[in-house]
């Protein structure tokens, strides 16, 4: 597991994810390890504390929703300057479901998420989305019957899916906010 | 022309037709009891508030008493039989069994829910048993809710209409009551509609059995095979009968201060249509088919605001009845782990 080094030219906060396989699709009761590497180029970046998760969480047209797999929390105490310099590592058995999907409404997507907190209350998300087995979406196998289909009678009527926000490599929060 | 063309297309009335008239009348005279019922609660509350003062009722209150009592009689007594003729029409003598067999504790279900805490996120649709194949698969709740919101408002709009007529009729003498007037005929146009529509539900539920589905394996799993058994009692000659195994993707979101829900088929196979069947009392339509989940399928979903739902559709339509949906939601396990291993590249 090699990480890259951080831009010399980034003055943010920075996280370097990298996964211990070189391919990032995983099949369930795999063992999945994670190297991250913190770059913290302010001295008046200090942290508060890391978390550091495998989470899949929903994205699409309906509301988020989120499932934790692994989680780490490192508090202050447990934080040593010389450690952070150094690759952390996480590792975990990957669960037999929810599995990866791309569909047309909704997508399941598999990350591992480092968050970082500093002491002055700013939030730092860092994620490396992986792939977890080989589902396909049928409709891209079915698209001609899909299109001809008579709406179910449980359901409303199709609508087109809304503009997908594409998520950051890094989203800021403020406690509080 | 004979008479019974107008009713059966010319066929000769058959111990069959009869049978089934007598089930319909049977259901129609509970139906009855309850509307009388309500009717009859509605007028006698109506004249208690209308003729009577703060002190004194306008007829004694044993009498009062025995009037009310009588109009809940009949309600609960009609109330029973309808639930007595749906429970004898919509459930099987397979299931009405199999019901009081499940009180003794089945090993297989057993095994199906310790395996199922391993999948949080796989929606439960647990089998009953079957009697041709072990597993029969439990249909959609959703079927009832047209027949339930239909009597309720029945009940509401019937209720409403009576203390209306009530009230235009105590008012004629005198001054004429003109808001209840103008009120009446809205209100009884919606009770005659939603009368209409209990009545149409009903006939649906009645007239054309349960379709029984039972599966050979469950749950199912992407690329595996598995033996289906339909089996459709009625009582009526269906122009179409048709099946299909349907995957549904579904999303609720928040709008504002409303939550929605979209939701959209991105799968369906077709896996029987038959058209003209005539089902008779005793002796159900029946056939077995192959059922299979498509490879790299995504599996059964869900979550508090995501679905993926996998479920067999079935559509029967009999002539001059309206079409009947019926929905049996299926679990689609992801597959096994070794399953899912690629042959060389790991």
């Amino acid at each position: 597991m090699k990480l890259p080094k951080p831009s010399k030219t980034v003055q943010q906060p920075n996280v370097e994810i990298a996964l211990g396989s070189k391919s990032s699709s995983f099949q369930p009761g795999d063992f999945l390890t994670c190297e991250y590497l913190l770059f913290l180029p302010n001295e008046k970046d200090k942290l508060s504390a890391i978390e550091a998760s495998v989470i899949w969480y929903v994205q699409g047209k309906g509301d988020e929703d989120l499932g934790v797999h692994f989680f780490e929390r490192r508090q202050k105490s447990t934080l040593h300057t010389d450690a952070l310099l150094q690759p952390q590592r996480l590792s975990t058995v990957l669960p037999p479901c929810p599995l990866s999907y791309d569909g047309v409404m909704i997508k399941v997507i598999w990350c591992v998420r480092i968050r970082l907190f500093f002491t002055d209350g700013r939030q730092l998300t860092f994620d490396h989305p992986f792939r977890l087995g080989n589902v396909q979406c049928l409709a891209e196998t079915s698209a001609k019957e899909y299109e001809t289909l008579d709406p179910d009678p449980d359901d409303g009527s199709p609508a087109p899916m809304r503009n997908e926000k594409k998520k950051p490599i890094a989203n800021e929060q403020k406690d509080g906010a | 022309m004979r008479w019974n063309s107008l009713f059966f297309g010319g066929r000769r009335l058959r111990f069959a037709n009869r049978r089934w008239w007598a089930g319909v009348a049977e259901s129609m005279f509970a139906a009855l009891l309850v509307l009388v019922g309500i009717i009859l609660l509605a007028i006698f509350v109506t004249m208690a508030v209308l003729y009577s003062t703060p002190d004194q009722l306008y007829i004694s209150l044993v009498t009062f008493c025995v009037q009310i009592g009588c109009s809940l009689a009949l309600i609960a007594l009609g109330t029973y039989f309808v639930i007595a003729c749906l429970w004898k029409v919509s459930v099987s003598e397979e299931r009405r069994n199999a019901i009081v067999a499940r009180a003794t504790d089945l090993e297989i279900l057993n095994e199906l829910r310790l395996r199922r805490e391993d999948l949080p996120t796989v929606p439960n649709h647990p089998p009953l048993p079957g009697a041709k194949f072990p597993f029969r698969i439990a249909a959609s709740s959703r079927n009832l809710w047209g027949l339930i919101s239909s009597a309720v408002f029945t009940i509401i709009f019937v209720a409403l209409s009576t203390i209306l007529i009530l009230t235009v009729y105590a008012s004629l003498g005198a001054t004429p009551n003109w808001p209840a007037i103008g009120l009446s005929f809205p209100v009884l146009f919606a009770a005659g509609w939603f009368l209409f529509q209990f009545f149409r539900q009903y006939l649906k539920l009645t007239g054309i059995g349960p379709t029984t589905i039972e599966l050979a394996k469950y749950p199912l799993r992407p690329n595996a095979k598995c033996n289906l058994f339909i089996s459709q009692p009625g009582r009526v000659r269906l122009r179409l009968l048709d099946i299909a195994l349907v995957c549904k993707e579904q999303a609720t979101y928040s709008q504002g201060t409303d939550i929605r829900t979209e939701s959209k088929i991105i799968f369906r196979e077709q896996l029987f249509k038959k058209r003209g069947i005539n089902l008779r009392p005793g002796e159900p339509f029946e056939t077995e088919l192959e059922i299979e989940i498509p490879t790299n399928s995504m599996h059964s979903f869900h979550t508090p605001n995501n679905q993926i739902q996998w479920k067999l559709l079935v559509v029967a339509q009999a002539k001059a009845w309206p079409q009947l949906k019926r929905s049996y939601p299926i679990a689609v396990h992801p597959p096994l782990a070794l399953d899912t291993k690629p042959v060389a590249s790991r």
